[in-house]
């Protein structure tokens, strides 16, 4: 009697555990909590999916589907359907890809009116939920398709499409250093990027429209050969050489020197001391969009004397060297004491 | 006969009393190898006595940091390969200084970016402490002295950068020689129980607090270029172990 109760149970238990299918979602781009950021420049920029799915859906086909409102229902006529599979399909797995574009077009395409809206148009944060969705079987033995739609897609992917640029940023102060400008920005707000553009002033007395002089330039100008190092701006880590896109009324190379904000100042290193270099700062958000470039300044890098360059003018002797031989001997002399100490150790604590 | 009787236990019970606190008392010493030692102080390099220097009538350390010192920390290992009359062995110690100071436009002003000196002395050395006295006679003061060599990588940088001047990159390292003599104070006697917990739990057998004085000359032996070398008082704990 009891044998044959167990063996409904075992049965029961596993039909009831049978309930449906299962999507599981990845995807490459980089995502934040399952939250993937697009900026406005990247609005028509497809961003792929991949799915698996285990089990099937009973009656009728199961969607996956992008929508603005919830998952775990039918699609409505105003969300983006990426696929269809009938309850008889032997497909497992695959790809979609959509972009914010097609998403925000599909919304008018229904009858009951969605607003249709485009990358241009589309002025202010909004996103998007990437379901899954079928009907699953249930009931009180496990055995019945269920009448609604339930949610079967893990995990729960959001694309969220932000458009707004940040503010246009301001250069509140340049510290002139040797070699180097360190740049204070402000107006970044939180988990945004600074960056830094610099570039050599034309000459003495070319077009500088109205930008501050920050600098203390004595001399600007009547240096032949005076521009930018090549290797600039490497102090705080994204840096680089973008080209030959000069700033107004600068020559050579721009650089960019780039910097998470509340991270302090942005210090452009390798630069020529009495050039005068103009600057501009731009934010750059989470999602990628950029601000407006900030009124340029004027600075110049000075010479600064530290104790060695006082020590050598004092007629010191000194010129370096001798710690790698130095420093490995005594390294070595060092390890060498601690090796044998430590292997004639007989300490009982 | 019963009042007799009741003397002869008490007797009996007041001598066993001490035998049995005498026999938990008994402490029990660990070995002793050798000693881990912390000091700090500061540390003014004698940069300003070289003679090509002085010749010219420069201080550039003075003009630089003023007469302030770096603060210097050490670490030594000590192990003992004598314990008779008093205790000798070799020590290895390290430490670190470094001292920020404005660095200086042209005309003498303040730069925005700051110079700094920082030094990393490493010593070998031989020691002797007279600590026969303190064990045998319970002194709790132990006079010490060492003689080592040393070898100090030092650097000097301006903002964040080594500096580098007339191609010279401010980097290096000196060789030199150091006297040390100090006195150290027995911490044990103020806690004896304490003292005896700590070596049976920990395998520390003393405590010292201790002031000592540093005579190094660090330029090569005599040779041309920065002296590092100082005249100093160091201050720290020394826990034989």
């Amino acid at each position: 009697m009891r044998l044959p109760f167990i063996g409904l149970l075992l049965f029961a238990s596993t039909a009831v555990a049978q309930t449906g299918p299962q999507v599981t979602f990845t995807s490459s781009s980089t995502a934040t909590n399952n939250t993937v950021t697009v900026p406005k420049s990247e609005c028509g920029q497809p961003r792929r999916f991949n799915w698996q799915r285990t089990g099937s859906s009973c009656e009728d086909p199961l969607y996956i589907y992008v929508t603005q409102g919830t998952c775990g229902t039918r699609p409505a006529a105003t969300d983006l359907v990426l696929e269809t599979l009938d309850p008889s399909s032997s497909v497992l797995n695959g790809a979609v890809s959509f972009s914010v574009a097609q998403v925000l077009a599909a919304r008018g395409t229904g009858a009951d009116a969605g607003t249709a809206a485009t990358c241009d148009t589309q002025d202010t944060e909004i996103s998007f939920k990437l379901c899954a969705s079928a009907r699953r079987v249930g009931g009180s033995l496990g055995l019945d398709c269920q009448e609604t739609f339930s949610n079967v897609g893990v995990p729960p992917y959001v694309v969220k499409f932000d458009p707004q640029p940040p503010a246009t940023p301001s250069i509140g102060k340049v510290i002139a250093r040797d070699s180097a400008l360190s740049v204070q920005v402000d107006g970044a707000e939180s988990n945004s990027t600074v960056i830094v553009e610099v570039a050599m002033v034309a000459t003495a007395g070319s077009d500088a429209g109205t930008d501050t002089d920050a600098g203390t330039d004595a001399d600007a100008g009547s240096d032949v050969d005076a521009g930018m190092d090549l290797d600039a701006g490497t102090d705080d880590g994204g840096a680089g050489l973008v080209g030959s896109l000069a700033l107004e009324g600068t020559a050579g190379p721009v650089t960019r020197v780039d910097k998470a904000s509340g991270e302090g100042n942005v210090v452009i290193t390798g630069l020529t001391n009495g050039v005068t270099y103009r600057l501009q700062a731009i934010i750059r958000d989470a999602a990628g969009n950029e601000s407006p470039a900030s009124a340029s300044v004027d600075a110049t890098p000075v010479k600064s004397n530290g104790l060695f360059d006082a020590y050598v003018e004092g007629g010191g002797e000194e010129r370096g060297g001798c710690a790698a031989t130095g420093g490995g001997i005594a390294g070595g002399a060092v390890l060498a004491a601690l090796g044998i100490w430590l292997s004639s150790r007989r300490k009982v604590s | 006969m019963s009042s007799r009787a009741v003397g002869l236990g008490v007797a009996a019970l007041l001598l066993a009393v001490p035998a049995v606190a005498q026999e938990v008392t008994i402490p029990t010493r660990s070995p002793r190898t050798g000693a881990v030692i912390f000091r700090g102080g500061g540390y003014k390099p004698r940069i300003d006595s070289e003679k090509a220097l002085q010749d010219k009538g420069a201080t550039p350390y003075k003009d630089t940091f003023g007469d302030a010192s770096l603060l210097l920390i050490e670490g030594e290992l000590q192990r003992f390969f004598y314990q008779g009359i008093g205790t000798a062995g070799l020590g290895l110690g390290v430490g670190y200084a470094e001292k920020y100071a404005d660095a200086k436009l042209d005309d003498g002003s303040t730069a925005a970016d700051k110079a700094a000196l920082k030094v990393l002395p490493i010593q070998l050395n031989a020691f002797y402490k007279f600590d026969y006295a303190a064990f045998r006679w319970g002194i709790p003061l132990v006079p010490y002295a060492k003689l080592g060599l040393i070898y100090s990588p030092w650097w000097m940088t301006k903002g964040s950068a080594t500096e580098v001047v007339e191609g010279s990159k401010a980097s290096g390292g000196k060789w030199g020689w150091g006297g040390t003599a100090g006195v150290s104070f027995l911490l044990d006697v103020l806690e004896p129980r304490f003292a005896r917990d700590f070596d049976s739990d920990l395998g520390v057998n003393h405590s010292y607090l201790f002031a000592e004085y540093t005579h190094a000359d660090v330029n090569n032996f005599g040779g041309k270029g920065l002296n590092l070398g100082s005249r100093r008082w160091m201050f720290g704990l020394a826990l034989d172990y």
